[in-house]
Order: structure tokens, then sequence, then C-alpha cells
């Protein structure tokens, strides 16, 4: 009797362990270096921003594209004062039973579905945003870069954004 | 003498009486003059306010004796649209039932109707504005039904309505403000089969429009993302997925940011409690029998083995379940309600009367499961006519919580099919639905499409022609999460 709860509790714990080692296996990292290139371009395809590159006046932005089906994307953008891509977390808020609102901040990461279609909403800062787009299947990476340049909605922005 | 002094007297008298007759002639006529001269100012004081009431009857497009028609009232009431898109030059939001911009675009929508299903209207073949609508001002109207301007045009006495000669149906309608405001709004339609799209003027003044657009000037961000501004409605060089490609229909629209709606539940009526005791004063009210056109004298009640309420007589069957269904069998066409009364049917009256019947019917059915009006919402969703030569339809109606749809199973809440003017059957599916205090996000849409593609299980294209946020049952089959339906 003793020896089958010792065996249970065995079982369990490894369980455990294996269900941990696996899912820091799939978790992307906090940070990734501008220099690191991947070793695969056909995981997926942005087409939006079209070309890469875009600029607007919004708070948010829609990162969409196509991909191969279970691929993780991970958005990141770059911090110029280590020189490092950072991951993105987005607010997100829950009510509880009692009404009450918390907010909690989660990474924007989604897995790419049945559709092979993506769409990720970013939050950009006023002025320039570099952003990384990490794509992960297996043991494939692929990074994209994007640009999103964000303007202020007065004369100067709209100038700007004209000459853009 | 005597005779003498009694003759000056009379004159006398009859001088005074003279006198106070002038007087009292005199007094009329200053009254007179004094109420002329109180009219005159009035006139010129108010005359601003004159002014304002001719505006209004020119802003109606056609005769305001249309808004009095309890027939366009039902219309416009449940054949309302799901939604209404404001974009200006800074900001762009959906807006739902639940909403005072909702409400306050409805007289618009409804002054435009009117022009649109007019006789006079003038149209050309536009550009498709639908697939380019930048930053634009304007107002995206999408209905949840297929609206067939030969039968729309019913509804505003006008049947043969210009309209129906270029386009068999739509769904989305763009309005946009002329240049002045005192100039007629332009409309863009797009046809649900052709694609091709027409614009046309109104006579309805953009003063309203432009009202309504300022409301959302103020919003400084844009909301909400059409699927072709993602790209997403064409993956014309998909290399990736060779497998499978999904296109996005170019109008579905992808809300930006996170939306949160309360969870609902549903609960059968309370009132059915007093199914045993039948239609009756002390059990369910007999009015429904009697908009089911049953007659006392002729109607046979009993409570089957299942607990459900049945009414039967020569020419229909009634039953009503403890779950809320509501059922109505007619034995043939004739014998189905007559939705016509005193009017005779004819191909260009039909889909008025018949629509217009199955409303009335809703109204005196729906008091039973007890919602509450503000924010319970009752709209067609789906209307399907076999021909416009053969009057029969069959209407499809669905129940709205916080500008939401509802999904409660496999059927819509309210379906009904009307022949040559009479109701031959209709199944309600009675609910009372609440807001529990529990907020939660509405499923992302991309989860929901994704959903949709694994259910098709093929290998190839897959298109998604509509999105549709709604409540979804889950697993308790009693409460609701909102998230979408996906076709």
């Amino acid at each position: 009797m003793i020896k089958m709860k010792f065996l249970s509790r065995a079982v369990s714990a490894l369980v455990s362990v294996i269900l941990i080692l696996s899912l820091s296996a799939f978790a992307s990292p906090d940070t990734v270096s501008p220099y690191e290139e991947g070793n695969a371009t056909d995981l997926i395809a942005v087409t939006k921003p079209e070309g890469q590159k875009d600029s607007t006046f919004d708070s948010t932005y829609i990162i969409s594209g196509y991909g191969k089906e279970n691929t993780v994307i991970t958005l990141y953008w770059h911090n110029m004062a280590d020189d490092m891509y950072q991951k993105i977390y987005n607010k997100v808020e829950y009510t509880e039973a009692d009404g009450t609102v918390t907010a909690k901040y989660e990474e924007a990461t989604v897995t790419i579905g049945a559709s092979g279609l993506f769409m990720n909403t970013v939050e950009p800062a006023e002025g320039d945003n570099n952003i990384l787009v990490r794509a992960e299947n297996g043991e494939n990476v692929q990074y994209i870069k994007l640009s999103i340049t964000r303007y202020k909605r007065n004369l100067l922005g709209i100038i700007k954004a004209l000459t853009d | 003498m005597h005779k003498k002094n009694f003759k000056e007297k009379r004159i006398k008298e009859q001088k005074l009486k003279r006198k106070r007759t002038e007087f009292i002639k005199s007094v009329f006529i200053a009254l007179l003059f004094f109420n002329l001269v109180m009219l005159l100012y009035s006139i010129s004081k108010e005359g601003l306010f004159l002014k304002e009431k001719a505006t209004l009857t020119a802003e109606s497009g056609t005769t305001l004796a249309n808004d009095n028609s309890e027939a366009v009232n039902l219309y416009f009431s449940y054949a309302a649209p799901e939604y209404i898109l404001l974009n200006t030059e800074t900001g762009r939001d959906i807006f739902y039932t639940d909403t005072d911009t909702y409400l306050k675009s409805q007289k618009i929508l409804q002054d435009v109707d009117r022009s649109l299903f007019s006789s006079t209207v003038k149209f050309e073949k536009g550009e498709d504005i639908f697939t380019d609508i930048k930053d634009r001002n304007l107002i995206y109207i999408s209905y949840p039904y297929h609206r067939f301007p030969k039968l729309a045009g019913q509804m505003f006495e006008n049947p043969s309505s210009k309209l129906s000669e270029v386009i068999s149906s739509f769904k989305k309608l763009i309005l946009l403000p002329a240049e002045k405001e005192e100039d007629g709004i332009i409309a863009y339609i797009k046809d649900e089969k052709t694609n091709d799209v027409f614009k046309m003027q109104t006579s309805v003044p953009s003063s309203g429009l432009y009202k309504l657009l300022d409301s959302v000037k103020r919003l400084d961000d844009k909301l909400c993302t059409f699927s072709y501004e993602l790209n997403l409605n064409s993956l014309k060089e998909n290399t990736i997925n060779k497998k499978v490609s999904t296109y996005l229909r170019p109008d579905i629209i992808i809300p930006s940011k996170a939306q949160y709606l309360p969870n609902i539940t549903m609960s059968p009526p309370e009132d059915l409690e007093k199914l045993k005791l039948g239609f009756t004063k002390e059990g369910i009210s007999a009015k429904i029998l009697s908009s089911f056109d049953f007659k006392d004298s002729y109607t046979r009640q009993y409570v089957n083995s299942d607990n459900t309420l049945v009414c039967v007589s020569d020419n229909a069957t009634l039953k009503l379940s403890p779950d809320g269904i509501l059922e109505y069998s007619a034995v043939s066409k004739k014998g189905g309600v007559n939705l016509m009364g005193s009017t005779k049917l004819s191909i260009e009256n039909s889909y008025l009367l018949s629509f217009t019947g199955v409303s009335r019917i809703i109204n005196s059915v729906m008091p039973l499961a007890d919602n509450n009006e503000k924010t319970f919402k009752i709209r067609l969703t789906d209307l399907q006519a076999e021909s416009f030569e053969v009057a029969e339809y069959k209407f499809m109606f669905d129940y709205y919580l916080n500008g939401t749809r509802i999904i409660p199973g496999l059927y819509h809440a309210i379906e009904a099919t009307t022949v040559d003017g009479y109701l031959t059957s209709m199944r309600i599916n009675l609910k009372t639905f609440e807001n529990t205090n529990k907020k939660s996000a509405v499923e992302p849409l991309i989860s929901a499409i994704d959903k949709f593609c694994a259910d098709k299980k093929t290998e190839g294209a897959i298109s998604v022609s509509e999105c549709i946020r709604c409540y979804i049952p889950q697993k308790d089959n009693s409460t609701f999460s909102a998230g979408w339906l996906v076709k």
C-alpha cells in the first residue's frame, strides 16, 4: 500500500517536471539580440504593415499576416538603452464575480491556428517603434523587423506624416 | 304732457341702449385689434419656430404621415441595423444597438430609407468606397438580413422602387454628408450578389449627419479595422500555406482593442410555472391565444404528459412547453392566422402585411418573457423570399442584449412562415435573459475564425464571409459569454 502511494507520488512528480520542462521549451525568450538571424524564412509572412514599414496616429496597431499552423509568434520592441529587443506585454482587464476589475499584463504572443492567419495588437509609443516579430515552430525560428511610427495628432504630426 | 314725457324718456333709453351697444362693439373691435396685434407679434417673434417645423418636414424627404403608420414603426423597430460604424479623419468606432450614438442615428437612417425607396431617387454607378474608406467622414451601416428593395419599398408605399431595378439585395450602406449642410446625404449601396456599387443623392439634408459625425470626431483613435486594411482579404502570394488559404471578406471588421461585456443568464419565463392552469385569467395570458386567432368557443386546451400546454382548434395547434418553446402550426394555408385584416392582398403589399402581422404577434407574446425593455431587443436577422412573384416569406428574428445577438441554439429565437398573407407556422423560443455581475473579454476574433476553419476540415481555400459578435452558450447551457459567430 505504502509502495503504491510512493509510486503514484513519484509518477505525478515526474509528470510535473516534464510539463514544466516542455513549457519552458516553448516559451519565447524575454530579450532578443538585434543581431539574431534565425534559421527559417518560410514560417510566416506579414501582410500589415506592408513592406515592413508604416505610420499611424492611433494608439493601437494590428500586425497581421499568415503562416504555418502551430507557429508561435511573439512581438518585441527595441530598447535603445541596452540595444536589445524586449518582449511586449499588453494590458488585459479581468472582471471578478463581484464586479471588481483587475488589470494584468500578458505577453504579446499568439499561436497560429487552423486558419493560418494571425493578428497581434501593439500599442506604439509616439515616435519610431522598431518591432521584432519572432516566429517559432519546432526548431525553426524566423525573425522579421518592422518599423511603425506613431505621430501626434497635431499640425506638426500631420505634416510629418505627409512628408514621411 | 305725460305722453310727451314718456316719449322723451323712451328716446333717451334707446339712445342709452345704442350707446351701450356701441361701447360693447368698440370693446369687441378693440379686443379683436389687440388679438390681431398679438398674433402679428407672435408670428414675427416665433417665425423661427415655424421655419424649423418646415425644415423638419423637408428633412424627412417625404410626408411625415408615414411616421404615424404602425407598419413603418414596426419595420423600423424590428428590421433595424445590427450596428453602425462612424468613421472620421481622426476616429472610428462601432456602435451597437444599446448605444446612444446608434439611437441618434436612427432618425437619419429612417429618413434616408424613405428617400432611397422613393420613386424619385436618382442613382449612378459609383466607386467601391466599401473597400476604400480611409479617413473620410462617413457612416457605415450593417444590416443583419438581406434588404430586398422590391420588398422594403412596400413599407414606404412604393413597391416598384427604382432601386430594385439595379439592386437585388444589400446588407451594407454607406452615407456621406454633402459639402453643404443643406444638400442631400449621399448614399452608397453595394449589391450582395454582383458587388456593383451604386451612388445615390438622397433628399435628406446632411446637417444631421454632420452632427452625428462631430460626436465621433472627439475620438482620437480608430478602434476597429477592416480586413482589407490588414490585406487579409486576398492572399495572392500565399507561398507558405499551400494546404490552407483563408480569405476574409473585405468588410469583416476586426476590433483593435479587447471588448468587455457582461455575461448573461438564460431561463424559461417565470410565468410558465402557471402552465398547468392553461390560457386563463389565473394562468398564461389569454392574449396569446387571441393573437393566434384562437376563439374560446372553438378551442380545446389540455396539458400533455411532458407538461406541454396544447391548444387545438379545427384550423391550428398551439403548443407551449415548460422550457418556453411556443409552436404554432396551421392545418392548411387558409386555416392560419389572417395577417391581412380587411385589406385585399396583392404581390405589392404582401410583404408589408406579412411583416406587420408577424411583428404584431411578437409584440403580444413577448411580454410573457418579461425581459428588460431598455437593454433587450428583438431584430429581424434573416429573411427568405422564395420569389418576388409569390407571397411566401420566412422571417427569422433573434434576441439582442447589450447590443449583442444571442445564439440560444440551433434555431433562431423566432421563426415565422407566411403564405399569401396567412401565418402558417411560427416557433418562438421564449426566454428571460439577465446580465450577471461578471464581465469578460469578448473572445478574440481570430480564435473564432480558427475554430471555424478547423470545423471545415478542408484542404484549400476557405472563405470567411461574416463575423457576428454574439452571446454563445457555455457548457451549462444557461450562462452565455460574448464571442463570435463565423460564417
